[in-house]
């Protein structure tokens, strides 16, 4: 039969779309049926013999005295609430809030889940980028601003660390305030649990021997971010400048490579990324250019894993393991919101809460709650294994061999926010670790970077606990919620075992006297809240310079140790527990600097901090 | 005062001065809403300081030097592996090879800078492989559009003027489609200037305006975004005049086929 034109070309159309057709039903057949993941299982090896068969490290913490019975496990069938408005919430992919999505039971609450039991609605969804997440809750305040009690738009919750919220809110503060008023800030009303290991500065074995050969590295990561602010704080801790341009190189500095995330970092490390930079010694040009590469990341799981897998030779050198109390999550909303719809952020709360009572009890609920990680991050090549292996922390080997700690993560319960805020007995909001992270990490972002980020909000303005402190009060009160807390105990005895940070800090006494000047107490008061960043055994050692009696200098040194043993441990018992803090005396045995001029004899009048593991 | 008729009808011719008019009552609109707009969008005098800010103290007009320098010499090897591409699909043999390179343009860069990065060991080689990629890709798809779409008419005309085969294509092909080949190059070089951004952020060491814009984007300046953002429009501005000016010396032939100029 012959076909005209019109008929040929209708053949052909017909034809083409029924080829599409059958391309379309066929892929929904594969993706149905498995075939897909089968074809690319036999093409591709999930796992890299030998990574896979470490040993959990634990984080070191017991997980809290009270006993919490096993809740029954949450269904995955979504909850049947009609009337009940949805809260809408954005999290990155973070194993520190393995509770807070265990209590909802997926994506959106489920029947069974402990956010049904409260009434409460939620729908959790995975944003890894943070001005998304500025730009989420700026919709929602815009709402509400616009006259809509419960705005179609936005997020109510956001979930960031702990150390970068001064940045976060004083970027997203300034912005919300000013264009809708001191009602519309945003604030932190509580914290899923913390990162413990996952969240880390890798470089070579030597930089973790010896602090003082990192000089002059180049670590790649995202600048001004958690896993920056992890370098920064170890590089504070033993002295290390940091060179903040990172167009420049200085040899006795650290330098950057600035990337866009934390999975670039670690590909930058992979693909032995290079770059030529202008050298400066102390920010000052010399006229010449070296060719730099990456000699290290800051990084967080699951980059740190694709850094050992795929090129190695670098280890954890400090993480949040050590610096324990920097990285909080911490959960942000609208405040108006918030008070307009207190009950529902109370239950909210509650919810969350008892969910990281149950990660922290029962590996029935760790499980569980690494199924819906899953189910949210959507995660390519991490099942429910992988995130539930890396909330607990593993040391593998790596590509070339060399034992590598990676992951580690620790879900909060009521008990541990109520000592991170302060409320709990035996703390104060003053003295909280919360205000220490917030204000150390605050001030080193503002420092270094006066031009992005000029300043930060006071810590007041941007932490409500009212609705921790009424969950608390229905939970029994501080008292009773705070009994199963996390804890930390120390042997008390002997020099730490492995030394994270040593450096000379200035506190000055007056003259042949442990007594603090004006500008000492100061002094104090900054190295208070850098210590309660981390959870290290601390050491105090005391040094004179030469003039005057020897006996007399070892006397005076023992005294201004144990003077700022003292001071540290009547601020804040909590951090400094019995067994913390350790004093030394040298006397005038150890001087720096020459005690012939007076300069030199004003250096060796000091005292020497040092932190480590207590083994 | 001219009259409106023509300008709110299509195709009609309308004088100088009605097109200049239109053009200042449409931007008086957008300032005006701008002016009175509420809500999170900064206003004009937010701008104009973040804008004094970044130029006085962040150094803006040094970055914006910085780009420059990377985009014209990314376009001007894109110009130069699109154009000699192109032209050499006029050769059957090598048409395939060439219609295959157009399909990159259907690519993601992710997951091919980690390839860049391992090709091209140095920063600056790795952001200018990047935009070249990006840009060439569609610059070329536009350029092999354009030599196929030469009339037969005209290759026979040029063959009965007893032309060889290669001058036939240097006459019609490359000089007969000049205009059109401008044309091509500035609507892919502005495309190239969102890819700038994405490069720029890869490879911080040497600044530019795009990082400029990302670290403004992180901390959430929007004043400082709308700033960055203005004065990638303006750069783009000149840009496309400065291309459009070269055509008009280069190829003025092409003007009298157009309908609005």
């Amino acid at each position: 039969m012959q076909l005209t034109s019109t008929g040929q070309k209708t053949v052909r159309i017909l034809g083409g779309l029924a080829v599409i057709a059958a391309l379309g039903l066929g892929l929904r057949y594969a993706a149905q049926h498995g075939y897909g993941r089968q074809i690319m299982k036999a093409l591709v090896p999930e796992k890299v013999s030998g990574l896979d068969s470490g040993s959990d490290i634990g984080n070191g913490f017991a997980t809290g005295t009270g006993t919490v019975a096993l809740a029954p496990l949450p269904t995955d069938r979504p909850a049947e609430m009609p009337g009940a408005p949805e809260v809408r919430i954005n999290f990155w992919a973070w194993n520190s809030q393995m509770g807070c999505l265990y209590s909802n039971g997926g994506p959106v609450t489920t029947q069974g889940s402990l956010m049904e039991k409260q009434g409460v609605k939620v729908r959790i969804d995975r944003q890894d980028d943070n001005t998304q997440l500025m730009a989420q809750l700026t919709a929602l305040a815009k709402g509400l601003h616009d006259g809509q009690a419960q705005p179609a738009a936005g997020v109510h919750f956001v979930g960031i660390m702990g150390d970068g919220s001064g940045a976060f809110l004083a970027a997203l503060n300034k912005q919300l305030v000013d264009s809708f008023g001191e009602d519309y800030r945003a604030e932190i009303i509580g914290s899923c649990g913390y990162s413990r290991g996952e969240d880390k500065l890798m470089g070579p074995q030597k930089w973790r021997d010896n602090p003082q050969s990192m000089r002059g590295a180049v670590v790649a990561g995202v600048l001004r971010d958690g896993d920056w602010n992890i370098a920064q704080r170890f590089m504070g801790d033993n002295g290390i400048p940091n060179n903040p341009d990172e167009t420049t190189y200085d040899p006795n500095a650290v330098n950057w490579v600035n990337t866009s995330s934390y999975v670039e970092a670690a590909e930058k490390y992979v693909a032995n990324y290079c770059e030529d930079r202008k050298v400066v010694v102390d920010g000052k040009p010399t006229g010449e250019t070296k060719k730099v590469c990456v000699d290290g990341i800051v990084t967080w799981t699951p980059a740190d894993v694709t850094a050992a897998r795929e090129r190695g030779g670098i280890v954890s050198i400090v993480s949040t393991k050590e610096y324990t109390s920097q990285m909080p999550h911490v959960i942000i909303g609208i405040h108006k919101w918030n008070q307009q719809n207190r009950q529902t952020v109370e239950k909210m709360l509650t919810a969350f809460l008892q969910g990281g009572d149950q990660v922290l009890h029962h590996q029935e609920a760790l499980h569980r709650a690494a199924e819906i990680s899953q189910q949210i991050y959507n995660e390519k090549g991490a099942d429910a294994a992988f995130w539930e292996k890396y909330y607990r922390g593993v040391t593998e080997a790596d590509k070339t061999g060399i034992q590598v700690d990676l992951g580690g993560s620790k879900a909060n319960n009521l008990a541990d926010n109520l000592v991170l805020f302060g409320l709990a007995p035996g703390t104060t909001p003053e003295t909280s670790r919360f205000r220490a992270t917030y204000t150390v990490f605050g001030n080193i972002v503002k420092q270094q970077y006066p031009q992005l980020v000029p300043s930060i909000p006071p810590v007041d303005q941007i932490v409500d606990v009212s609705y921790l402190q009424a969950v608390a009060q229905r939970a029994g009160g501080t008292q009773a919620a705070a009994a199963a807390a996390e804890t930390q105990t120390y042997n008390g005895s002997g020099n730490v075992s492995r030394v994270v940070g040593r450096r000379n800090v200035s506190i000055t006494f007056e003259t042949g006297s442990a007594n603090f000047t004006p500008a000492g107490e100061q002094q104090l008061e900054q190295l208070f809240n850098e210590l309660s960043i981390n959870s290290l055994t601390v050491e105090i050692h005391g040094h004179t310079d030469n003039v005057g009696n020897p006996d007399a200098n070892q006397q005076l040194s023992e005294d201004r140790a144990m003077a700022v043993k003292k001071w540290l441990e009547q601020r804040s018992a909590s951090t400094f527990p019995q067994g913390r803090i350790r004093i030394f005396a040298h006397g005038s045995t150890m001087p720096i600097e020459s005690n012939r001029t007076a300069e030199g004899r004003a250096a060796n009048r000091r005292v020497e901090v040092v932190i480590g593991t207590n083994s | 005062m001219p009259s409106l008729g023509p300008a709110l009808r299509p195709n009609q011719w309308v004088p100088q001065r009605t097109y200049l008019s239109m053009a200042a009552a449409w931007g008086g609109a957008v300032i005006l809403l701008w002016l009175f707009a509420s809500g999170i969008f900064p206003s004009p005098a937010k701008v104009a300081e973040a804008l004094r800010t970044l130029t006085a103290q962040q150094g803006l007009l040094g970055e914006l030097l910085t780009s420059l320098t990377l985009f014209g010499e990314s376009l001007l090897i894109a110009v130069l592996i699109s154009f000699a591409l192109a032209y050499l699909s006029v050769v059957p043999a090598l048409r395939p090879i060439v219609t295959a390179l157009t399909k990159a343009r259907f690519l993601s860069l992710v997951g091919f800078t980690f390839v860049f990065t391992l090709l091209f060991n140095g920063g600056h080689s790795l952001k200018l492989a990047l935009l070249v990629f990006g840009i060439s890709a569609f610059l070329l798809t536009s350029m092999v559009d354009i030599v196929a779409a030469v009339p037969t008419e005209k290759l026979d005309h040029a063959r009965t003027l007893r032309m060889g085969d290669w001058r036939v294509v240097w006459e019609v092909v490359v000089l007969g489609q000049m205009g059109a080949a401008f044309d091509a190059i500035r609507q892919n070089a502005a495309m190239g200037w969102m890819m700038l951004t994405m490069v720029e952020g890869l490879v911080r060491g040497e600044g530019g305006i795009g990082t400029m814009l990302m670290d403004q984007q992180k901390h959430f300046n929007l004043a400082a975004i709308v700033a960055v953002q203005g004065v990638f429009l303006i750069a783009g501005f000149f840009q496309d005049a400065f291309l459009a000016w070269m055509k008009g010396v280069l190829v003025p032939s092409a003007a009298l086929v157009t309908a609005r100029r």
